[in-house]
């Protein structure tokens, strides 16, 4: 059932909700109009901060991408990296920062992040397939937490609903800027992922609910739903083939669940799925294939490191914890060692949060997952380990084209630290977002505060 | 059975008799400022001599901890080690007396758990004594915790602990104070006219007989409160209690403690802080920073540091958020202290741990950088006087899966050698 290129274009424009589309090859025929859905409908209302050109030099600068270069400029103009390395020349006007002593790096990612959508819950549980939820609808721009991960060197989240269904909702990516709105701070371009989950959440939560409460009781779920959602896949692709072939077809009832994973079966929406076990794992890669779509991400993977080859092999990224176990049974098997392992397999190691807390010192947690892989064996080059916070990020939540490594035309997504960044005693010193300076650390007039937290603190009293 | 257990007491002795000569390390004892290329000497348990230019036997086990740090061994100020065996399961954990009708009475002490692989793993991190404490009872009082060693031995629990109180187990402020107050009254009234309420010619009374036995050692001020607030309201409020009541009080969350330091070093009472409490989950408590410790420190405050509520199997965190403290201006001496000194001597287990000093018994841990410091590791663990491997439960899953070839790994089980 292929579409033309062009009609697959149509569909793809964003823009037209119900709309009419007159076809030329079918004059002859009063046909209803073609039913295109938005696939954007809340679109980023996101601009880039004023910047001007600035050059940072002298620094000892961590590329992202795995890269160092141990006294370097990173130049950045219009919001974008322009260039990065030892002989870089420097136009005349560009803000010239000192980065003697300093260390740069690009924004940290959080590819895992509730900061935004705890403050409604963030689980919904009348339904264990809420895949026609969008986690942007409960973020509260106002959170006052963003700040603290704005000061902590994170530009970027990825905020998802909680893990309570076997399909929470859509994710929504998030740059760490003030805004009125919740659109103001979306990414622009940044896909959606569907959260699900595996183990012991869904489990335990829909019990409660009399649905099913077993590990096969889940897959069972999840399967039946992939099944509806490729039946209606299908019915969207039979309406458009035969309105191309000049049909008049009635289009599918709209549902948003499965609109939702139509758009993983079409590799439009990503696979972001909470899974502790390795047995789990493989089960829930199994079934991708079975249904035959892609899995992006597994969150949480205490894990990997029984694994990692597994998921290395299906190109499968693994958020995890430096040294997060025991809290639940189902992480019991949780090793220091586990973001080393799974590097060293060739995986895509990513550190993430799901935590407030924690999303304020992802750089530290990089440190201790490093040291720990060490003492066995496993080193890897500052660079290396810093590619665990920033382009590993960035590839999980579909963005590693855009940012996650200092790159020319990449976002200018950058941080200065006042020493090195693997050490508890680091600090952000500067964040800038799409090369605007957001945060400050000795500048109060330039440390954000949410309205939320106006008139209760002072710039700089949580960071 | 007399001749077993004298058997016994020698095959176990002589790891206690060894001497244990730790040296060239940059020494923490927790006292005073660093000693460098110092000498920690161990024999029969106890730390025998702490310092430079110290006479060392033929026979004594050297380790050499040159271009390393030295400090006592770290304790955790709130914990749950050798209550919770990971969750879920009937047995899984037993930190809590809720839903059971007790609330100052129960106790944790009757539940630990000297197997605990938890505290195999604390102790592998450099944890070797602990406040192992009751999580919620539902109610104000969670009951008492105990202090243990971190040596999965059955003699562990080596001192009663505090009694604690959450007071954000209470609907609102108004009702945890009055409250509070009302049981501390009533208690008083009960422990007055024991023989009265026995005989059923009481009041009628908030709490069980058995919980208010559980709480007149604390009115008589012969044993601890921990209670877990942390506004500048609350202190002022619980300093308040303090002195009405004669308390010997220590407040564990303490997020607004700097905004109160003066009144809390005249009052003497200790906190215990978590210190990457930063954010605003409480408009009532607006000041939490990262910066509470290096404040309260600066004003003479006494404090420990723990790894806070949330992470209860990462009693090592303490370090870590030690560390962060230090980034946030507090001294990195006064960082150390507040994870060893200054926790033992809050808890009153200073006359055993808490320091390198002549006389306690041998906590003490050997770290290959700075402790603080998020990529050092332990290197040596010595809990009273023993020193034991660095393998936990979850060092035996990392080495079966370094090597994920199957056949080398799992092989020999499934080859039947």
């Amino acid at each position: 059932m292929k579409l033309s290129k062009a009609f697959k274009l149509l569909i793809g424009v964003s823009a037209i909700a119900v709309g009419t589309v007159a076809f030329a090859q079918d004059t002859d025929i009063e046909r209803a109009s073609l039913v295109v859905h938005d696939k954007n409908p809340f679109p980023s209302t996101y601009q880039p901060w004023p910047s001007q050109m600035t050059a940072i030099t002298n620094a000892h600068i961590l590329t992202g991408d795995g890269g160092e270069i141990e006294s370097g400029t990173v130049l950045m103009d219009g919001g974008k990296i322009v260039a990065v390395g030892t002989g870089v020349s420097i136009p005349a006007g560009a803000n010239v920062i000192d980065g003697t002593g300093k260390w740069v790096t690009p924004g940290i990612i959080d590819m895992h992040s509730h900061m935004g959508i705890w403050t409604d819950g963030g689980n919904d549980v009348r339904a264990a397939n809420t895949a026609g939820m969008w986690g942007e609808h409960s973020v509260w721009p106002q959170t006052p937490n963003f700040p603290a991960a704005l000061a902590a060197g994170v530009t970027t989240q990825m905020q998802l609903p909680g893990s309570a269904n076997q399909f929470g909702g859509r994710s929504v990516t998030l740059k760490m800027v003030p805004g009125r709105t919740t659109e103001d701070l979306k990414f622009p371009g940044a896909p959606y992922g569907i959260k699900m989950a595996c183990g012991e959440n869904p489990r335990r939560v829909h019990q409660a609910q009399g649905r099913p409460s077993t590990a096969m009781g889940v897959f069972y779920g999840y399967r039946s739903s992939w099944i509806d959602a490729t039946e209606y896949k299908n019915s969207w692709d039979k309406y458009y083939a035969d309105y191309e072939a000049g049909e008049d077809p009635k289009a599918p009832k709209r549902d948003l669940k499965n609109e939702t994973l139509m758009g993983v079966l079409n590799g439009e929406v990503l696979i972001e799925q909470h899974c502790y076990r390795a047995d789990e794992m493989v089960n829930v890669i199994n079934m991708s294939k079975e249904f035959d779509y892609k899995v992006t991400a597994f969150h949480h993977v205490v894990e990997a490191y029984k694994i990692a080859d597994i998921l290395a092999e299906n190109d499968i990224c693994a958020g995890m914890w430096a040294d997060w176990w025991g809290f639940k049974l189902e992480s019991f098997d949780g090793i220091d060692e586990n973001i080393p392992m799974m590097a060293a397999a060739g995986g895509c190691a990513v550190v993430h949060s799901d935590s407030d807390n924690g999303g304020q010192r992802l750089n530290q947690e990089a440190a201790k997952a490093w040291a720990d892989g060490k003492r066995v064996g496993l080193d890897f080059t500052h660079g290396e380990v810093f590619q665990w916070l920033t382009l590993n990020a960035a590839k999980a939540i579909g963005l590693d084209d855009v940012v996650g490594s200092l790159t020319a035309g990449k976002n200018a997504d950058v941080v200065i630290w006042n020493g090195d960044p693997l050490s508890v005693y680091a600090l952000a010193e500067n964040v800038f977002i799409d090369g605007a300076m957001h945060y400050d650390r000795d500048n109060q007039d330039n440390q954000w505060i949410t309205d939320n937290a106006l008139g209760y603190v002072t710039a700089g009293d949580h960071q | 059975m007399r001749y077993l257990f004298i058997i016994a007491a020698f095959m176990i002795s002589p790891a206690f008799a060894q001497t244990i000569a730790i040296t060239g390390g940059t020494v923490h004892t927790g006292t005073g400022a660093p000693i460098e290329n110092g000498t920690v000497l161990i024999e029969n348990g106890k730390i025998v001599a702490v310092g430079m230019g110290i006479r060392i036997e033929e026979d004594a086990r050297i380790i050499n901890a040159s271009g390393k740090h030295v400090t006592p061994g770290i304790i955790s100020s709130s914990s749950t080690y050798g209550l919770s065996e990971g969750a879920g399961g009937k047995y899984g954990s037993d930190t809590s007396g809720n839903d059971s009708g007790m609330t100052a009475s129960f106790d944790v002490k009757y539940a630990l758990n000297s197997a605990s692989v938890v505290i195999q793993e604390g102790r592998r991190q450099g944890v070797t004594r602990a406040v192992s404490s009751p999580t919620s009872s539902g109610d104000i009082f969670s009951g008492s915790s105990a202090l243990i060693t971190m040596d999965n031995k059955t003699d562990m629990n080596f001192a009663e602990g505090p009694m604690h109180a959450k007071f954000g187990n209470a609907s609102n402020r108004a009702v945890a104070w009055n409250r509070i107050r009302a049981i501390f009254d009533q208690t008083l009234d009960y422990d007055r006219n024991k023989s009265r309420a026995m005989r059923g010619q009481s009041q009628h009374y908030l709490l069980s007989f058995a919980d208010m036995d559980a709480l007149v050692p604390v009115l008589n001020g012969d044993k601890k409160l921990v209670l877990e607030m942390g506004s500048e309201a609350e202190i002022r409020e619980a300093i308040q209690l303090k002195a009405d009541y004669g308390l010997d009080l220590i407040i564990q969350g303490a997020q607004e403690a700097w905004k109160v330091a003066s009144e809390l070093v005249a009052a003497d009472i200790p906190v215990i802080i978590h210190p990457q409490d930063n954010l605003l989950g409480n408009v009532t408590m607006a000041g939490t920073t990262f910066s509470n410790a290096a404040r309260i420190e600066a004003a003479g405050v006494k404090f420990s540091i723990m790894s806070g509520n949330g992470s209860l199997y990462y009693g090592h965190h303490v370090l870590q958020f030690a560390g962060m403290a230090v980034a946030h201006g507090m001294t990195h001496d006064g960082a150390i202290r507040a994870i060893t000194i200054n926790a033992a001597e809050i808890f009153g287990m200073d006359d055993v741990a808490g320091s390198l000093e002549v006389g306690k018994d041998a906590d003490v841990v050997v770290w290959d950088g700075d402790p603080l410091e998020v990529t050092s590791n332990t290197d040596h663990v010595i809990v009273r006087g023993v020193e034991y491997d660095l393998v936990s439960r979850r060092t035996l899953l990392r080495d079966r899966y370094l090597n994920l070839d199957r056949g080398d790994h799992f092989g020999k089980r499934y080859q039947g050698q």
